[in-house]
């Protein structure tokens, strides 16, 4: 009877090492494998996450002299994309300046004054980079510092249409008292989805009226708050100005 | 007869213990050669694991490009937005076209990065064109090549 009881001792004690290994070895080798995992996911998520917002940047810069003799440059930057940007540097040229200015989206924020070193018949190059690792152009046509004046290329009107699917816009610029318009009417063809953006050059600083008609019906109809009053002062400001019509209500 | 019958037991008792004694070093070497194994097998796995990750999770783009007056040194700003340190080799092949003989030169240079790019930083990066100076209208194509195996390409046209 004594020896009957101990007789299975040793296959119950293989036994509670089989368990105790795999409690203590298999069990948690396996938790910290699928946790590793799952740190693993999470940053693949995450950058992902962080290239699509990458890819969805999109900014608009223009840089202009303070005085038309000025050595400072400023640069405005127009967050034109969906997600905010933050700016960690603005390239004149060859040289860095640091900055760190966070812009929400259709927000702008100008960046400087900009000490540069002035010499005549240079090209002043600028590039704007971000945060999530985005160079943008400059938008505005490049200057140029000739005769010890600064000089852009050409001035400009940058219409944005907040648009409602498939309509059709005119888009036109006229000066102040009419004597200059754009040559040509610039007409959307009703298949756009999304917003029109349109950028008109006029030939000199001075107030000019732009004209946003949508077709309703078979007739062309002023958008709300139309025709937009705009003054471009340059240097002293960007040489492009924006402009936006809501073409969604009408 | 007594005498064998309780000599028989105790050999049966000894046989027990001696079996359970052998349970006992035999389950305790597999339990602690199973925690060794798992063990070197778990970090193995983390370490795969992470090694991979820091390969995903690098970003780095070659923000600017510029060269000094005489082409003999080309200027690659290299910035690392990710989240982790890396390095890096710069390669540059050069590309000259000449108009009068209509051929094509090329050169190709290398920097071996030496230090760490820190994240978020943008360091320059100087390639050494002296044997063969870069000239207005060359084509360099710039490809940034990180010890992960990670690469970013650019293209400068030299002004």
């Amino acid at each position: 009877m004594y020896h009957e009881r101990r007789k299975g001792i040793s296959t119950i004690m293989g036994t509670l090492i089989f368990v105790g290994i795999l409690f203590t070895s298999v069990i948690p080798m396996y938790l910290v494998m699928k946790q590793a995992d799952n740190i693993y996911t999470q940053n693949v998520h995450k950058m992902e996450i962080s290239d699509q917002e990458r890819a969805r940047e999109a900014i608009e810069a223009h840089t202009y002299p303070l005085t038309s003799t000025s050595n400072q440059l400023n640069v405005k930057v127009t967050n034109t994309g969906v997600v905010p940007v933050k700016i960690v540097r603005v390239w004149i040229n060859d040289v860095s300046y640091s900055v760190s200015t966070s812009i929400a989206s259709q927000g702008n924020a100008v960046l400087g004054p900009f000490t540069v070193t002035l010499q005549n018949g240079k090209a002043y190059v600028t590039t704007v980079t971000t945060e999530r690792g985005n160079s943008f152009a400059s938008t505005s046509p490049t200057l140029f510092y000739i005769n010890n004046y600064w000089f852009t290329p050409s001035l400009g009107i940058h219409v944005i249409v907040l648009n409602q699917a498939a309509a059709k816009y005119k888009i036109c610029v006229y000066n102040e008292d009419k004597t200059w318009n754009s040559t040509k009417p610039y007409e959307t063809q009703g298949t756009d989805n999304q917003d029109i953006a349109w950028t008109e050059l006029v030939p000199t600083q001075g107030n000019y009226e732009v004209e946003v008609k949508k077709k309703v019906g078979g007739s062309w109809v002023d958008l709300p708050n139309t025709p937009i009053d705009v003054e471009i002062v340059w240097p002293g400001v960007s040489p492009v100005i924006n402009v936006v019509a809501d073409g969604r209500g009408t | 007869m007594r005498r064998l019958k309780v000599r028989r037991g105790i050999s049966e008792v000894i046989a027990s213990i001696i079996l359970t004694a052998v349970v006992l070093t035999v389950g305790g070497a597999i339990w602690s050669f199973a925690q060794s194994a798992t063990l070197a097998a778990t970090n193995d796995y983390i370490n795969g694991t992470f090694t991979t990750m820091k390969d995903i999770t690098e970003r780095f783009i070659v923000e600017h490009v510029s060269k000094n007056t005489d082409g003999t040194q080309l200027y690659v700003w290299v910035y690392n937005y990710g989240t982790v340190d890396i390095v890096s080799d710069v390669y540059a092949n050069a590309t000259h076209y000449n108009p009068t003989t209509h051929s094509y030169t090329y050169t190709c240079k290398l920097t071996m990065g030496t230090t760490p790019i820190v994240s978020g930083s943008y360091p320059q990066v100087t390639i050494d064109f002296q044997s063969n100076s870069l000239q207005s209208g060359d084509k360099i194509g710039i490809k940034v090549y990180t010890r992960r195996q990670n690469i970013a390409y650019y293209t400068y046209y030299v002004p």
